[in-house]
C-alpha cells in the first residue's frame, strides 16, 4: 500500500497545483470520514482496529476518491462518499479483501448520484485559480455550502461535459481558442502525473501490468471503432481524458475486485475500457468509467469461472 | 398503463415459475439417493450396536426418518456432525460418551480353548481359527465392535486400544499471531529484478551469515537421551531390551528386522518406555525408549567396516545401509535402504547429492560439505554403487562459495569423474523434486518422483551418515544441526546425539525470545514442547528475536502472488479461504489446482503472501484432514465388503442346506412310493 501512495503522490500534487486548497480538503475530509466508519465497523466486528488501519488501504481510498471528486464541495459530500466508500464498499462483505465493488467507486458513485449538481460542477484547471477562486473562499464554501461569489468560476464545463453535451464540433472549437496542449487542456497535466505514478507501479511489479494494458487497449480500440462509426472523438483524447489513466492504473488493478487468472484479467480491464467508451460516446454520462469499474467488478467473479472452464474443459463436468 | 403492468409482471413471474419448476424437476432427477449418501457417513463397522443389523438397514431406517441420528456409537460425534450435515438437522448428542480411542480385539492365545464360538459373531470376518486350534484376531480388519468379547466362554478376548498411528493425526489450523515485526529484518523473498515471480521461484534473502563458518562443536549428552520407537511411517518399533538393561554406544535398540533399526546414541542404562511429546505438526506425543547415559562411554563398535566398500555388491551395500539405520537427513527421514532400492528398482542412472540449503537459515550441509568433503564425495560414490547410478552430481547452491570449492577439491583428490553444479538460489530449489532440472536438465512430471526419470537425490548429510556406516561401520547416531536465528547467542553447527532433548539444545543456543522453529527458517515447524527430542531428520533450530517473527495476519487480498509462484501449480488462497470456511475439508478436491494432497507444504506461497496469511500450516491440516478421511473410508469400504461377503455366504449355506433337506425329503419320499 505505501507504494500505491507513493505512486498517486504526483498526481495529488498536480492536483492541488490545478484546482488549490480545494482538493486537499477533501482529501483530508474523506480520510477522516472514511477512518472513523472503518474503525467503528472493525470494532462492531470484534476485528483489531490498528491492525485494519496499519494496513494502509483506507489512505489510499481516501486519496482516489478526493482526486476523484471536484475540487470545491461542501464538507458533507466528501464525507458521506469516505463513509460510504468503507461501509457499503467494504464493511458491509466482512472487511477488506472481500468485497465484491471498489469501495473508492461505490463511495464516488454515491455521491455523483446523490447530488449530480454539486458534483458536476468543475472550475477550469489553472494554476491562477486561486486568482479567481481565494482560498477564503473555497473554506467558506466549503464549510457552508453557500457559493453565491463563486458562481462563474465553476460554471466551466470539463472537455468531456462539453463533448456530451454539444458534441464533438464545439469541443474542438473552444479548445482552440484555449492554447493547450491538446483538446484536453491542462487536464493533460493531470492525466500524465497519474501515468508516472502508474509506471513506476508496472515497474516496481507491484500492479500486474496486464490490468492497465487492458483498459488502455480497450479504450483506444473502441475509441478508434467510434472515431470511424460515428465520428467520435480522436483516440488520443480519450485516453487523456477525465479518468482513463487513473482508472487504468489505479482502480482497475485493484487486487480485490479483479480477476485472479491472467486471461480473465485481459477480459476484465479490457471490459472497463470498453464499457467506458460506451457510456462515454452514447451514454447521457460525461464520463462512464465509474459505472464501468462497477459493471466489470461484478462480472470478474464469472470470468475467473468462465477461463477456468474453459481450460478444464469437460474433464470435470 | 396500470394494466400493461399488471400484464408484464405477470407474464414475468409465469416465465420465472416455469424456469424454476424446469430447474427444479431437472436437478431432483440428479441428486443422490439418500440412503446412499447416509449409509457413505457410516463406519460401517457393521456392529448392531444402533439396534439395527448393520449399517446400511440403519441408513434406511435414517432416510425414512425412523430413527434418530445418533445411535452409531462406534462412528462417534464426528459421525453425527457428518449426519447433521447432510440432513441439514441440529446434531444430537450421542448415546454413549466415552469414544476414547479405537479399539482392537487381542485374544490371549494362552487361554484359548479354540471352540469357535466367537467366529460367528465377528461381522466382518476377522477372527481366524478352526475347532480346537488356537484362534486369532486380524488386527487390520478389526472394527472394534466388541461383538465378539460376549461370546467367549473363558473370557480371552479383551479389547485393547490401539494408539492413533502418527499418519492419522490432523494437526490443527494455525492460530492467528499477533506479534508485530520488521519486515526489513525478517529473511525472506525479495524481488528479482529481472523477472516476475514464476512457478516454483522465490529468491530470498536469507541469513545463513548468522550460522556459517565457524568449526562444528560437539554438544555434551545430556541426562536422558529420548529415543522415538517409530519408524517413516509412524507406525511402532518393538524394543529389543528390557527396561533395566545395558547397552553400548551404538547397540540396536530394536528388533533386527525393523525397517529401520534405532541404535543407542550412547552407553547406557534403559530407563524405560514412556510417552512423550515428539516434534509434529499434530502435537502428538509417542512411546519413546528412555536412555540413561552413564560415564563409561566405550568406543566400540558393533559393525565390522566393509572394506573396499566400493568392492562390495549392491545387495551388500543396501543391507548395510538398512542395518546402520540411515533416514534421510534433509528433513524427510525416509530410510536410506529404501530409497535407494527403489532408485535401483526404476533404473537410475543419476545420483544427485543433494547440497542446496534452500532454507533461510540452514548452513548444515553447507559446513559438513565444507570440513568433511572427501567423506561426503566417498558416500556418493558408495550410494552410487549401491543403486546403480553411472553419473554423481554434487548440486550445490550459488551462494555457498566455499562448499563448491571442497567438493570440488575432494573430488579432483579421489580421482576425479564428478560434475560439480551451481544451482540458483531459489526457493525452494533444495526440493528433491526441483533439484533435478537444473541440475540434469531433465523434468519430472507433476506428482511424481526423481527416480521416474532416473535421477536420485541424496542430501549430503545422509551420504556422511553412509560413509561412517560403510567404512567405519558406525551407525547413524547423531547429526550436524544448525543453531541459528535472531536470538540465539551462540549461532553455529553443532553435533548433536539424536535423542538429545531440544531444551538441553536450545540452553546451548541462548534464551529464546519469540518462537522458536524446528527444521529451518521456512518449513520448520514452531516448537511447542521443549522436551521433544531431537531426530534423525533435524537440521535447525531457529530461534527467532523479536524482529523476525512474522507479521500479524491481514486479510487476503486476492494478489494471487501465492498462485504464481506455488511450484505445484496450486491455487493456495482459494484453498485456504475454502478450507477455512470449512468447505469441502476431507473430501476429494473439486479440482486439481485446489487438491491439498497435491502441496508439498514448501511454503513459498506463505514467503510472498503481502498479508502474512499462515498458508503452509493451513493446507497441512487440510491435508491431514483429506488424508486421514481417505483411510477411514477405505478402511469402512473393507469393512464392507467384508460383511456383505459374509452375508452372501450364510445365505447361499441356508439354500444350500435348504436344497440338501429337499433333496433328502424326495429321497424319501421316492422310496415309499
Ligand atoms: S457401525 Fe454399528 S452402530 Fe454404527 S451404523 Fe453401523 S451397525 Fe450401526
Ligand atoms: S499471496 Fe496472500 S494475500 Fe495474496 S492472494 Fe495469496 S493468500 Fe491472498
Ligand atoms: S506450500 Fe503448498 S500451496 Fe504453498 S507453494 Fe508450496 S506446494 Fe504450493
Amino acid at each position: 500500500m505505501g507504494e500505491v501512495l507513493l505512486a498517486l503522490t504526483p498526481a495529488a500534487a498536480v492536483s492541488i497545483w490545478l484546482f488549490g486548497v480545494g482538493v486537499a480538503l477533501n482529501i483530508a475530509t474523506v480520510l477522516v470520514a472514511a477512518t472513523l466508519v472503518e474503525a467503528v465497523a472493525v470494532r462492531a466486528r470484534g476485528g483489531s482496529v490498528r491492525a485494519a488501519l496499519g494496513d494502509g488501504s483506507v489512505l489510499v481510498t481516501a486519496l482516489i476518491i478526493g482526486l476523484c471528486l471536484p475540487p470545491l464541495l461542501p464538507w458533507w459530500i466528501p464525507a458521506l462518499a469516505g463513509a460510504l466508500a468503507v461501509l457499503l464498499g467494504k464493511q458491509v462483505y466482512g472487511g477488506l479483501g472481500q468485497n465484491v465493488f471498489n469501495p473508492a467507486i461505490v463511495g464516488y458513485v454515491a455521491v455523483v448520484l446523490a447530488f449530480p449538481q454539486a458534483t458536476g460542477m468543475w472550475p477550469a484547471p489553472d494554476p491562477t485559480l486561486g486568482a479567481v477562486i481565494s482560498n477564503g473562499e473555497a473554506w467558506r464554501y466549503f464549510l457552508s455550502g453557500e457559493l453565491t461569489p463563486l458562481a462563474d468560476a465553476l460554471t466551466h464545463a470539463t472537455p468531456l461535459d462539453r463533448l456530451a453535451t454539444d458534441g464533438l464540433a464545439a469541443l474542438l472549437a473552444h479548445e482552440a481558442a484555449v492554447p493547450g496542449l491538446a483538446a484536453t487542456g491542462a487536464w493533460t497535466w493531470l492525466g500524465l502525473a497519474f501515468l508516472l505514478g502508474g509506471i513506476g507501479l508496472v515497474a516496481r511489479r507491484t500492479i500486474d501490468w496486464r490490468l492497465p494494458s487492458g483498459v488502455l487497449i480497450g479504450t483506444a480500440a473502441t475509441a478508434a471503432l467510434f472515431a470511424v462509426v460515428t465520428d467520435g472523438a480522436a483516440v488520443g483524447f480519450h485516453l487523456l481524458a477525465g479518468a482513463t489513466l487513473m482508472v487504468a492504473f489505479f482502480i482497475a488493478t485493484d487486487p480485490v475486485t479483479a480477476p485472479v487468472e491472467s486471461r480473465a484479467r485481459w477480459l476484465y480491464a479490457a471490459g472497463i475500457g470498453v464499457v467506458a467508451m460506451v457510456i462515454r460516446e452514447l451514454g447521457g454520462h460525461p464520463d462512464g468509467f465509474a459505472f464501468a469499474i462497477l459493471m466489470m467488478n461484478a462480472t470478474a467473479p464469472l470470468l475467473d469461472y468462465w477461463v477456468r472452464r474453459s481450460w478444464r474443459g469437460t474433464a470435470d463436468s | 398503463m396500470v394494466l400493461n403492468a399488471v400484464i408484464t409482471l405477470t407474464l414475468l413471474a409465469g416465465l420465472c415459475g416455469i424456469g424454476l419448476g424446469l430447474a427444479g424437476r431437472r436437478l431432483a432427477g440428479q441428486r443422490d439417493p439418500v440412503v446412499e449418501r447416509i449409509d457413505a457417513l457410516l463406519p460401517q463397522t457393521q456392529c448392531g450396536q444402533c439396534g439395527y443389523p448393520g449399517c446400511r438397514p440403519y441408513a434406511e431406517a435414517i432416510a425414512a426418518g425412523s430413527a434418530p441420528i445418533n445411535l452409531c456409537a462406534p462412528g462417534g460425534s464426528a459421525t453425527v456432525q457428518a449426519l447433521a450435515e447432510l440432513l441439514q438437522v441440529d446434531p444430537e448428542p450421542i448415546d454413549e460418551a466415552e469414544g476414547n480411542g479405537p479399539l482392537v480385539a487381542r485374544i490371549d492365545e494362552a487361554q484359548c480353548i479354540g471352540c469357535t464360538r466367537c467366529l460367528p459373531a465377528c461381522p466382518v470376518d476377522a477372527i481366524v481359527g478352526a475347532p480346537k486350534q488356537l484362534h486369532t484376531v486380524l488386527r487390520s480388519e478389526c472394527t472394534g465392535c466388541q461383538l465378539c468379547v460376549a461370546t467367549c466362554p473363558v473370557d480371552c478376548i479383551t479389547m485393547e486400544a490401539v494408539e492413533v498411528p502418527l499418519s492419522s493425526r490432523i494437526r490443527p489450523l494455525p492460530t492467528p499471531q499477533s506479534t508485530r515485526a520488521e519486515p526489513l529484518l525478517r529473511p525472506g523473498p525479495v524481488r528479482h529484478p529481472h523477472s516476475e515471480p514464476r512457478l516454483g521461484e522465490v529468491w530470498v534473502r536469507d541469513a545463513k551469515q548468522t550460522s556459517r563458518g565457524s568449526t562444528p562443536t560437539t554438544l555434551a549428552l545430556p541426562e536422558r537421551l529420548i529415543l522415538p520407537l517409530l519408524d517413516h511411517t509412524g507406525t511402532p518399533l518393538t524394543p529389543a531390551q528390557q527396561p533395566g538393561e545395558r547397552v553400548r554406544r551404538g547397540t540396536p535398540l530394536t528388533m533386527p528386522d525393523a525397517t529401520v533399526p534405532l541404535h543407542a546414541p550412547a552407553a547406557g542404562v534403559v530407563e524405560g518406555f514412556e510417552h512423550h511429546p515428539i516434534v509434529h505438526p499434530s502435537a502428538a506425543r509417542v512411546r519413546c525408549l528412555i536412555l540413561r547415559p552413564d560415564d563409561e562411554q566405550s568406543a566400540v563398535l558393533p559393525m565390522p567396516p566393509l572394506d573396499p566398500p566400493l568392492a562390495q555388491p549392491p545387495q551388500v551395500l543396501l543391507e548395510r545401509i538398512r542395518q546402520a539405520g540411515i533416514r534421510g537427513m534433509g528433513g524427510g527421514a525416509f530410510p536410506s535402504a529404501l530409497k535407494l532400492a527403489d532408485a535401483a528398482e526404476c533404473g537410475v542412472d543419476v545420483l544427485v547429492v543433494n547440497g542446496v540449503e534452500c532454507d533461510t537459515y540452514l548452513t548444515c550441509d553447507e559446513t559438513l560439505l565444507c570440513q568433511h568433503a572427501d567423506e561426503v564425495i566417498a558416500g556418493a560414490r558408495i550410494a552410487a554403487r549401491a543403486c546403480g547410478a553411472e553419473q554423481i552430481l554434487v548440486a550445490v547452491k550459488a551462494g555457498s562459495r566455499y562448499a563448491a570449492e571442497a567438493a570440488r577439491r575432494a573430488i579432483a583428490a579421489a580421482g576425479g569423474g564428478i560434475r560439480v553444479v551451481t544451482v540458483d538460489a531459489l526457493y525452494p530449489a533444495g526440493n528433491e523434486r526441483h533439484i533435478v532440472y537444473p541440475a540434469t536438465g531433465r523434468v519430472v512430471p507433476p506428482g511424481a518422483r526423481p527416480p521416474t526419470v532416473g535421477v536420485v537425490c541424496q542430501n549430503v548429510s545422509t551420504l556422511y551418515a553412509i560413509e561412517r556406516a560403510v567404512v567405519h561401520g558406525e551407525p547413524s547416531m547423531a547429526r550436524l544441526l544448525t543453531i541459528s536465528g535472531g536470538a540465539a547467542e551462540h549461532p553455529g553447527n553443532y553435533w548433536v546425539a539424536v535423542g538429545t532433548p531440544l531444551a538441553a539444545v536450545i540452553a546451548a543456543a541462548g534464551e529464546p525470545q519469540g518462537r522458536i522453529l524446528v527444521g529451518g527458517g521456512i518449513m520448520g515447524l514452531p516448537l511447542r514442547d521443549r522436551s521433544a527430542p531431537v531426530t534423525h531428520g533435524m537440521s535447525g533450530v531457529i530461534l527467532e528475536s523479536v524482529a523476525e517473527t512474522p507479521l500479524p495476519e491481514q486479510p487476503c487480498i486476492r494478489c494471487t502472488r501465492c498462485t504464481l509462484v506455488c511450484p505445484e501449480g496450486l491455487r493456495p488462497h482459494e484453498m485456504v479461504s475454502r478450507i477455512r470456511a470449512g468447505v469441502g475439508v476431507g473430501e476429494p478436491a473439486p479440482s486439481i489446482d485446489l487438491d491439498p494432497l497435491r502441496c508439498t507444504g514448501c511454503a513459498s506461497c506463505e514467503l510472498v503472501c503481502p498479508s502474512s496469511i499462515p498458508l503452509a500450516g493451513v493446507l497441512g491440516h487440510a491435508r491431514d484432514a483429506t488424508r486421514v478421511r481417505l483411510c477411514e473410508r477405505e478402511r469402512a469400504e473393507r469393512a464392507r465388503e467384508r460383511f456383505e461377503a459374509r452375508q452372501l455366504r450364510a445365505s447361499r449355506r441356508k439354500r444350500e442346506k435348504e436344497a440338501a433337506r429337499q433333496r433328502k425329503r424326495e429321497a424319501i419320499a421316492n422310496k415309499g412310493a
